[in-house]
């Protein structure tokens, strides 16, 4: 019960989370935790779209997650929490919620940033929140879909960053 | 495990669960049939079949899913048509491909081929409407 899966993808809400993830950990509460999204009335009614009919959705600030956290709203939930990128989840460890875990599932590619993963491409500030993240004690675990391997991305980060 | 068999022409059956498998990760008791020009009714029969015949003893069923009914396709998997463990559905899509996988672990044959045949009716949407009719309504809350 509660957060049962927290998990970086800045694909946000997508095939994968709402036919492969949810039905794989029984998640009747969906989350998604970003500023961006939150403010935009679109971008709201496009990830609304994105899951089927009466599933529970959420679309919150990193503020509105952190006090819905600590109050403890999902207790009774089976609660997915989305974040696009790795220093969303560092800002909401930073307002002082605990995190033991997170799923990395994807940040794509763009100019600038290094492919370390099929579907994971990290900047340096990306690096530098993940290494934040390990400091804290949050495992890292990157995987996809739940089928897939499971794959330490701290081992993966020290050696790229080794190389450099 | 239900088994899935997806024919269709040319490779798009192959490609589909291709497309299935990015979202749910690799598959088994899974099989794609190509139909391609050189390819007639009779020798297409008879792959569907082998496929058909592949642990049928302990299978609990497969359920064929075709491309477009009147097709090659359909129409050499009638030839099953009286088998008790086989279903026949046309108008397979990544939806109805995804849904079979999803399911075919927890519903026994009839069902699920009743629930594909759903998800893949459910499945087409006028997006741009629906989308601007939910966006008027958060507008005149």
């Amino acid at each position: 019960m509660g957060m049962v899966l927290i998990r970086i993808d800045d694909r946000l809400i997508h095939g994968q989370i709402v036919e492969n993830w949810m039905k794989f950990l029984k998640i009747n509460h969906l989350i998604v935790v970003n500023d961006f999204v939150a403010s935009d009335q679109m971008q709201k009614v496009l990830f609304s779209m994105a899951v089927p009919e009466h599933t529970k959705i959420s679309i919150l600030t990193i503020a509105e997650a952190k006090e819905a956290i600590l109050n403890g709203h999902f207790e009774g939930d089976r609660a997915m929490l989305l974040f696009a990128s790795p220093q969303d989840v560092l800002n909401l460890i930073n307002k002082g919620v605990r995190i033991k875990e997170v799923n990395v599932g994807g940040i794509h590619y763009s100019p600038g940033k290094k492919q370390i993963l099929k579907a994971i491409s990290v900047s340096k500030e990306d690096i530098q929140a993940f290494q934040e993240l390990d400091r804290f004690g949050v495992h890292l675990e990157a995987r996809m879909v739940p089928d897939d391997e499971k794959i330490d991305i701290m081992e993966i980060i020290k050696r790229e960053t080794k190389q450099e | 495990m239900i088994g899935l068999i997806v024919i269709t022409h040319g490779d798009f059956g192959r490609q589909l669960i291709k497309a299935a498998q990015v979202i749910l990760g690799e598959q088994k008791e899974i099989w794609a049939l190509s139909l391609h020009e050189k390819d007639g009714l009779e020798t297409l029969r008879e792959r569907i079949g082998k496929i058909l015949k592949e642990g049928s003893e302990q299978s609990e069923g497969k359920i064929v899913l075709v491309d477009m009914i009147g097709g090659t396709p359909a129409n050499a998997s009638l030839k099953f048509v009286n088998d008790e463990k086989v279903e026949i559905i046309s108008g397979v899509n990544l939806p109805m491909l995804i849904a079979g996988m999803n399911y075919r672990q927890s519903l026994p044959l009839k069902e699920l081929a009743r629930l594909i045949r759903q998800k893949g009716e459910e499945s087409i949407v006028d997006v741009k409407q629906k989308f601007l009719e939910k966006v008027s309504k958060v507008k005149n809350k």
